[in-house]
């Protein structure tokens, strides 16, 4: 009987004892809202992933768990209720108004950076850390976003290429091209994003674009929606829509990879990963399909708009029971010295699931095929150009990243692009702000696709006004005034 | 010699000890109905502690002592909802919606179990009954995905059919004037099955000896229906309807989040849509209380005005 016992006791040491030393490691817990996982809701293969978190933990000395968010919507819903429940949760990506809406919950991470984050330092510049201070000057996150210029007019270069047509570089050329398009192709069309449109056009009718501007009469900084040149561009879509360009759902829901699979898409304007990403998955289906980027301009200049670095941000939760641990995880991932942490965050165990073709040039070979879907990836521009890829399904992809996206030089810079607004706090001054945002987003759509015409856009700015949209503008003013000292 | 107690203590003690007595007898009962009690006070009751939230400016990340040391704002939250300029339409929005949905999806499943009361083919009944219960458990994203593969403007099975039939561009889901109509009609399809159960149930219980007297009476079909059929299930008719009534501010939150968009919001955007972007969304917790609870508020009044009126039609309402 005492042997029996003597037995069991040893075969529950051997079982348990090792997990016991290989989970010694701080353990940290990241929800995973970056983005990296918005088509992968499912997750790796758990046995691929207890491996890669094995190895990580082994390398880094911490062992990080994610949690992997639903879709996109969702997931902010699913980080909110998160957050104000008992769950553990150290490690998120501050969305909407960036840091500033989650600043009950989160920590300043000055002093831990200067302790434990030596490579994030480095390897992100320092005017990108501006935005993330708060008013005493403490870190409140680590910048997610950096200044790109990714809504962009897209065309086909096959297409052109049959047609004998060059590249637009007017809105008249555009417009010249789409109508060869269509006839050339009657299933041609013109895809966009609400959003989207707004960004990769209103450049083109708008002194400032897609941005806030200061009226010289008054001095005061008002919405993009205010600046003159907004009801030409709404008439002129008007007339796209009535002329039958646009796809006809692209103001509703329609699911991208989908559209692009008809092979009927002639321009896309909207966020460039939807060329880059999409195309190689549809290129056998799509013969000879191939994209060309556009710099179009009218007389009012560039009609992109440029996006700046916003409030977006990796954040620490005040709930977080080893702080330090997850600075060093990050700062594992962020290394100056090597793209290897990152590229085994992204791509798993080097060696196996991915490894260098060519050192020097950082050319590397990832094998997807294992099923890891980068769960502990952190994504931030300045890490991730720093590498290209030999598979053809990204490798234009990481490429663009590196280059035309960072190109701010064919778009139009928002008139307070860089100011480090507290939209926090400005929606907290304009209760009304949700009414107004809805109304904008409703009625510019309603306008353009002729469902409320457009001899009715004084009574849309009159609602505007009965909307509060003078409180936003005075709480635009009166931030823009005191951090620019204007 | 009587004993020196006061008589309002001896009333007092044998009514307690009456209770007790009462309580002990039918003990089984009261610990069958406990787990009920318990999870209503749980589960409804506690958390009604709740509403204070609606009526202070909490951060929806400082927990129970958060939402105890939030400052007091009175009436704030609901006066911004009040104010807001689409105050009226969301109200209207809902109220137009779940009316359709009411007028429509009410009848349905009584006219649906009428029906499949004349079946007289036992597996035919039970064929049509298994095929109209499976949409209850298709969930609302498959339904919504089902419903936009339909009628997608572009590449929608019946709107392509429609545009090559009629030569012109049918817009349903981005088309103000067709989008309550969607939405009627697939909760229309989703619930008419599962509805109709109670009130197969309820026919089963009619004596048939009533529609044997009725057919030697010399009555068809139609007029068995209107006169035992109908009359024998009014009383869960008037229940339901009370039910329906007091829900009428819940005109299908995830139907319509999956469904709508800009182009439709001002026919589609209910009070819960607009809360979930103000508020779960936002951030604004106490805002989203406030709403809640004037939801809860009307649709209590909604509730009793319902069964009121039942009572005053000399139905048997829910008190």
């Amino acid at each position: 009987m005492r042997k029996t016992r003597l037995a069991l006791l040893l075969l529950i040491l051997i079982l348990v004892l090792p997990t016991a030393i290989a989970q010694d490691e701080p353990v940290i817990y990241i929800f995973n809202n970056s983005g990296t996982l918005q088509f992968d809701a499912g997750g790796s293969d758990p046995d691929v992933l207890q491996r890669v978190q094995d190895h990580i933990a082994e390398q880094s000395g911490v062992r990080p768990v994610t949690i992997v968010p639903g879709g996109a919507a969702s997931a902010t819903e699913q980080l909110n209720l998160l957050l104000g429940s008992s769950d553990p949760v150290d490690l998120f990506q501050a969305p909407g108004n960036g840091w500033h809406d989650y600043a009950m919950a989160i920590i300043p991470i000055t002093d831990l950076l200067a302790e434990h984050g030596q490579n994030i330092m480095q390897v992100i510049p320092e005017q990108q850390w501006d935005i993330m201070k708060n008013a005493d000057g403490e870190i409140m996150g680590i910048p997610r976003s950096t200044p790109t210029s990714p809504y962009i007019t897209w065309v086909r270069q096959d297409w052109l290429d049959e047609l004998g047509l060059d590249v637009p570089t007017t809105w008249d050329e555009l417009e010249a091209t789409i109508e060869a398009f269509q006839a050339y192709n009657p299933e041609a069309m013109v895809a966009t994003r609400p959003q989207d449109i707004r960004w990769t056009t209103l450049g083109g009718f708008t002194p400032n674009g897609f941005s806030n501007w200061q009226d010289p009469d008054d001095g005061m900084v008002k919405p993009w929606v205010m600046q003159p040149g907004v009801l030409d561009w709404v008439t002129e879509l008007n007339s796209w829509w009535e002329a039958g360009y646009f796809f006809p759902d692209t103001f509703t829901r329609f699911d991208a990879p989908e559209l692009f699979r008809t092979c009927n898409l002639g321009v896309w304007m909207g966020w460039y990963s939807r060329i880059t990403l999409i195309t190689p998955q549809i290129e056998s289906g799509c013969e000879g399909i191939a994209w060309a980027r556009t710099s179009i301009t009218t007389d009012m200049g560039y009609i992109a708009t440029a996006r700046p670095q916003n409030a977006s941000a990796y954040a620490v939760t005040r709930k977080a029971a080893n702080p330090a641990a997850v600075i060093q995880f990050m700062d594992w991932v962020y290394s100056a010295d090597t793209t290897d942490n990152q590229l085994t965050a992204r791509y798993g165990i080097k060696g196996e699931m991915w490894d260098y073709l060519d050192e020097e040039t950082r050319l590397v070979n990832p094998d997807l095929s294992f099923g890891y879907v980068s769960e502990y990836m952190l994504p931030n521009l300045n890490i991730e150009i720093r590498y290209s890829l030999d598979d053809p399904s990204r490798a234009w992809h990481v490429e663009y990243l590196g280059g035309q996206l960072i190109d701010l030089g064919d778009a139009k810079w928002p008139f307070d692009g860089g100011v480090a607004y507290n939209l926090s706090q400005i929606a907290d001054e304009v209760p009304t702000l949700g009414d107004i945002t809805r109304l904008l987003d409703e009625q510019t759509i309603l306008f353009i696709t002729g469902q409320r015409p457009l001899d009715q856009w004084d009574d849309f700015m009159n609602d505007l006004q009965r909307a509060g949209i003078d409180d936003w503008t005075n709480a635009i003013s009166a931030q823009f005034n005191e951090l620019t000292g204007g | 010699m009587p004993q020196p107690v006061s008589p309002a203590g001896t009333v007092k003690d044998s009514k307690y000890r009456r209770l007790l007595k009462r309580m002990w007898f039918y003990r089984f009962y009261y610990l069958l109905a406990l787990p009920g009690i318990l999870y209503f006070i749980i589960f409804h009751y506690i958390p009604m502690f709740g509403i204070v939230i609606a009526f202070k400016d909490i951060s929806p990340f400082g927990g129970v002592v958060g939402i105890i040391e939030a400052p007091w704002v009175g009436l704030k939250h609901f006066n911004r909802f009040f104010n807001s300029i689409f105050f009226w339409d969301v109200i209207e929005n809902t109220v137009v919606i779940s009316g359709l949905k009411i007028i429509f999806g009410f009848p349905a499943p009584i006219v649906f179990a009428l029906m499949l009361n004349e079946v007289t083919r036992l597996k035919f009944k039970r064929f049509v009954q298994t095929v109209s219960y499976l949409p209850h458990f298709i969930s609302w994203v498959v339904t919504t995905g089902l419903v936009t593969a339909l009628l997608a403007t572009s590449g929608g099975l019946v709107t392509e059919i429609l545009n090559n039939m009629t030569g012109e561009r049918w817009t349903f889901l981005t088309n103000p004037d067709q989008f309550r109509g969607i939405l009627t009609l697939s909760h229309v399809w989703k619930t008419v099955g599962w509805s109709s159960i109670l009130y197969l149930a309820a026919m089963a219980a009619i004596d048939p000896a009533l529609y044997e007297a009725a057919a030697i009476d010399g009555a068809n079909r139609f007029q068995m229906a209107r006169y035992i059929t109908i009359p024998s299930i009014a009383f869960v008719i008037t229940i339901l309807f009370i039910f329906e009534i007091g829900n009428l501010l819940d005109a299908g939150f995830e139907q319509i989040l999956l469904l709508y968009s800009p182009a439709v919001y001002s026919v589609s955007d209910i009070i819960d849509t607009y809360v979930y972007r103000e508020g779960l969304l936002g951030l604004k917790y106490s805002f989203a209380a406030a709403v809640g609870l004037f939801k809860g508020v009307m649709a209590f009044l909604f509730l009793i005005a319902a069964n009121t009126l039942a009572n005053r039609l000399g139905q048997p309402g829910l008190w």
